[in-house]
């Protein structure tokens, strides 16, 4: 996983630090498993209007963070990639968090550890209502 | 004999001057001749690499000359030995950049991907053969970036990157194809690439090769029209790419 410097909490799991196109493409690369850009495009385009390109480049941005990986396969038509995730919804959720986490931490030193410590010692999980 | 003698000694040597102003003259006169006359391409690449060397020859010789201060060794002893020697070395040195350097860093990075008897090289070779000129390797790239060019050295190539091919169909494929082959048609590459070297030169605000450059892609897409029966294909295959660069430099400042 990508460093991460910048969280949008306004959005859910693992949408908080990838753009819109890059979690629309993870998505549906989810549930194709092993797929082409063209296909994917196909796939993704019965619900959204996106270009073939725009796909191409989130692609290669989630390869550049580490999500997905490919392969290349020569084919009658020419070389293409073939692009599968490497992690699944939780993996990629928890290595968020351990980023997360390890940048409170670092940011906050003892402090952080002790609020974790105080806050979890008691075996429970209390969901706090969002202040801000 | 002291140094700070050697030194001085140096500095007011005649012979480094003499030198400096024989290639600025020089350096001045090919600028001149390519603004002034009608030259095929040819005569316009030595043109531009004998303006080039002998723009930056006053720089190498000063600083040589310093050198051999610092040093206490006799220098310029035999000037005309010294531009014998050196005018076609600095030559060689650009050329070897443009001939074996860039051919070469394509060919290894395009050893893992093969491509061979797929449906482009069996069009690369029916068309070729049409233009009557031997049919050129192909190399792909593995690079998500979509970029096609092509180089004519000891082989002529046409280097395609696996971007290219993935958001590419086969006729706008085939397009970018044929513009290449135009290219090398033509023998453009080394023109291209010269010409982009002038730029390095101060002076090339009195001479820019923007027209030429110009007519050349315009006569590479005319043949592509002229093959296809139709632009339809070159310019989807023009918007795609621009799309590319467009979507990802959006992407990359995010």
């Amino acid at each position: 996983m990508v460093d991460i410097s910048k969280v949008r909490f306004n959005r859910s799991g693992y949408e908080a630090v990838l753009s819109p196109l890059e979690s629309t493409i993870l998505e549906a690369l989810w549930k194709k498993r092993k797929t082409k850009v063209r296909e994917l495009h196909s796939h993704i385009r019965a619900k959204k209007k996106i270009a073939l390109t725009s796909i191409a480049v989130g692609l290669d941005r989630l390869h550049q963070k580490g999500i997905v990986a490919r392969e290349i396969e020569t084919g009658q038509g020419g070389a293409h990639y073939i692009y599968y995730p490497l992690k699944t919804k939780q993996e990629l959720e928890k290595s968020i968090l351990e980023n997360i986490t390890d940048k409170l931490i670092y940011n906050f030193g003892e402090n952080a550890v002790n609020y974790f410590n105080e806050r979890f010692s008691a075996g429970k999980i209390r969901k706090r209502k969002r202040s801000i | 004999m002291p140094v700070d003698a050697c030194l001085m000694q140096v500095a007011f040597d005649p012979t480094k001057y003499v030198i400096s102003a024989i290639f600025i003259v020089i350096a001045a006169a090919s600028l001149f001749s390519m603004r002034r006359f009608r030259i095929p391409n040819k005569g316009k690449i030595a043109l531009i690499y004998i303006h080039l060397t002998s723009l930056f020859m006053p720089v190498s010789v000063f600083a040589a000359n310093e050198a051999c201060g610092m040093m206490c060794l006799p220098c310029f002893e035999n000037p005309a030995g010294i531009a014998v020697l050196a005018l076609p070395s600095a030559m060689l040195f650009s050329a070897a950049a443009g001939f074996v350097v860039i051919p070469a860093y394509f060919f290894a990075s395009g050893r893992n991907v093969k491509i061979n008897g797929t449906r482009i090289t069996k069009f690369i070779s029916r068309h070729s053969r049409l233009l009557n000129i031997r049919a050129p390797k192909v190399v792909a790239v593995n690079s998500p970036k979509p970029f096609a060019l092509s180089f004519r050295t000891f082989r002529s190539a046409i280097v395609l990157s696996v971007g290219l091919m993935d958001i590419l169909h086969k006729k706008e494929l085939e397009a970018v194809l044929l513009h290449e082959l135009a290219h090398l048609k033509n023998r453009a590459s080394l023109f291209k690439l010269s010409a982009f070297l002038m730029s390095f030169s101060p002076f090339s605000v009195f001479k820019s090769f923007n027209n030429e450059l110009n007519m050349e892609e315009f006569e590479a897409d005319s043949l592509v029209i002229s093959v296809q029966r139709t632009n339809k294909y070159l310019l989807s295959a023009k918007r795609k790419i621009a799309n590319y660069r467009r979507a990802y430099g959006y992407a990359q400042k995010k």
